[in-house]
């Protein structure tokens, strides 16, 4: 009970404090993992809106992958981006293992399946009306795709959210391409592993409060901004 | 006389069930054609076909709207000459207005030539809700909206799928009133679905009865 009571008055001395280097790693946390939800968006929406709409073989196989790659193991995604950029990797030239940049694309395989999957549901579960209606409205392809998105707006938004959660959280991937080097690749996932496993309980636990915390901010704004462009 | 829909020998199946089979059929610039027939009869289907909404399964080789032959993969063009009012439309989430001005918007139009077209056709059709949410409006005030929605495009060809069920008898008859000048004074066309015979009294030109499918005479 004491060491969280610790915790807690480290956590709230860190913050009133502007800790340097909690900052540094909040910052670099926050940069990373919505880097990766932006890229997630901007590859996933228009992936899962052609495998929600799309007719064609292996439809429902492309679907089941994406379902199955919202439980994608972090630590697995970790080591392939790993070996991808390796010095004698494939990438290896592209010289990006234990920076910032490898911890982004880390998260980005992670939170797309999240995207693209919980896209395709949200549009699937549109009423079937909208199309036809839209179509005859004259609606071309990207007229079409952008009513689609706007009237499935609160199920992506949620995609958003789930998406950054998963990226934000995770720790094995990023652990593995950005090496958690300190004031260059520590996010707080990492920190909290770090701190923890050299004994240092409370600052640990103060990490892990501000993580929620960050993590609740975020979704915070998201909600506030889906539940604003309710019109029901 | 100019000829703006003229079917031949189309078909569309339904897991292998025949589910319309119209043997010939035209409409003429400036007609407004009533069909109907009981529930089920392929009204609905047809009208879609017509509307470039889906394929026929046969005959589309003998299909020409507007004196072109649609191109099944890009009919956009086209389809933009059409406008279609189904029985239960879709309100988008937005305002009544915004509902309104959609096609127009897809269309480029600017922002006052929009707002003059809207102000035109919630006049002629007495909406006074254009602020509202279109989610929260009744059946009746969304048959409505989709009937401005669609005339506002000043379509040549305007297909409507029973768009007046949902109002009570009184609104109707003067709507229709109302609908009949404003399609045919402009040369456009109109196919109108209907199970109502007054309606198709106060409407039509010509009509036609579809039974389980087929045209019948």
């Amino acid at each position: 009970m004491e060491l969280i009571f610790k915790g807690l008055s480290r956590a709230l001395d860190m913050l009133v404090n502007a800790d340097p280097e909690l900052v540094t790693i909040l910052w670099l946390s926050l940069k990373v993992s919505v880097g990766a939800v932006v890229l997630a968006l901007a590859i996933g929406l228009p992936i899962g809106t052609w495998l929600a709409l799309g007719r064609f073989r292996g439809q429902k196989f492309l679907v089941a992958l994406a379902n199955a790659g919202m439980g994608l193991p972090p630590v697995v995604v970790g080591l392939t981006v790993a070996v991808l950029l390796w010095r004698s990797g494939p990438l290896g030239s592209w010289g990006l293992l234990y920076t910032p940049t490898a911890m982004v694309l880390a998260q980005l395989v992670i939170a797309l399946p999240i995207v693209v999957a919980l896209t395709i549901s949200a549009i699937q579960s549109l009423d079937p009306r909208i199309r036809l209606e839209a179509m005859s409205l004259g609606a071309s392809t990207i007229q079409m795709v952008s009513v689609l998105w706007r009237e499935a707006r609160l199920g992506i938004m949620a995609a958003a959210m789930a998406g950054f959660g998963g990226a934000i959280s995770e720790v094995g991937a990023v652990l593995m391409v950005g090496g958690n080097i300190r004031g260059q690749t520590r996010v707080m996932t990492t920190a909290i592993v770090t701190e923890t496993r050299m004994g240092h309980f409370d600052i640990a636990i103060a990490l892990g409060i501000l993580l929620l915390l960050l993590v609740f901010l975020a979704n915070l704004i998201l909600t506030y901004l889906q539940q604003r462009q309710r019109y029901d | 006389m100019i000829e703006v829909i003229s079917l031949k020998s189309i078909k569309k199946t339904y897991n292998s069930a025949p589910i319309l089979e119209i043997g010939e059929m035209m409409l003429q610039a400036g007609q407004v054609l009533a069909i109907s027939g009981p529930n089920g009869a392929g009204k609905s289907t047809l009208l879609r076909i017509i509307g470039l909404l889906e394929p026929p399964d046969h005959g589309s080789d003998k299909f020409l709207i507007l004196g072109e032959q649609p191109k099944w993969n890009n009919h956009t063009s086209l389809r933009r000459r059409m406008s279609i009012v189904f029985q239960s439309p879709y309100m988008f989430n937005r305002s009544v207005y915004e509902n309104i001005a959609m096609g127009l918007r897809w269309r480029k139009l600017k922002n006052f030539e929009v707002a003059e077209r809207v102000n035109e056709v919630s006049k002629l059709l007495e909406i006074d809700f254009l602020k509202q949410s279109a989610r929260q409006i009744s059946r009746g005030q969304a048959q409505r909206t989709a009937l401005a929605r669609a005339l506002t495009l000043r379509p040549e060809i305007l297909l409507l799928d029973e768009p007046l069920s949902a109002l009570d008898a009184k609104i109707r008859a003067k709507l229709l009133a109302k609908l009949k000048p404003a399609i045919t004074e402009t040369g456009r066309s109109a196919i109108y679905v209907t199970h109502d015979e007054a309606e198709v009294r106060l409407v039509a030109d010509k009509k036609l009865t579809l039974i389980d499918g087929k045209i019948s005479h």
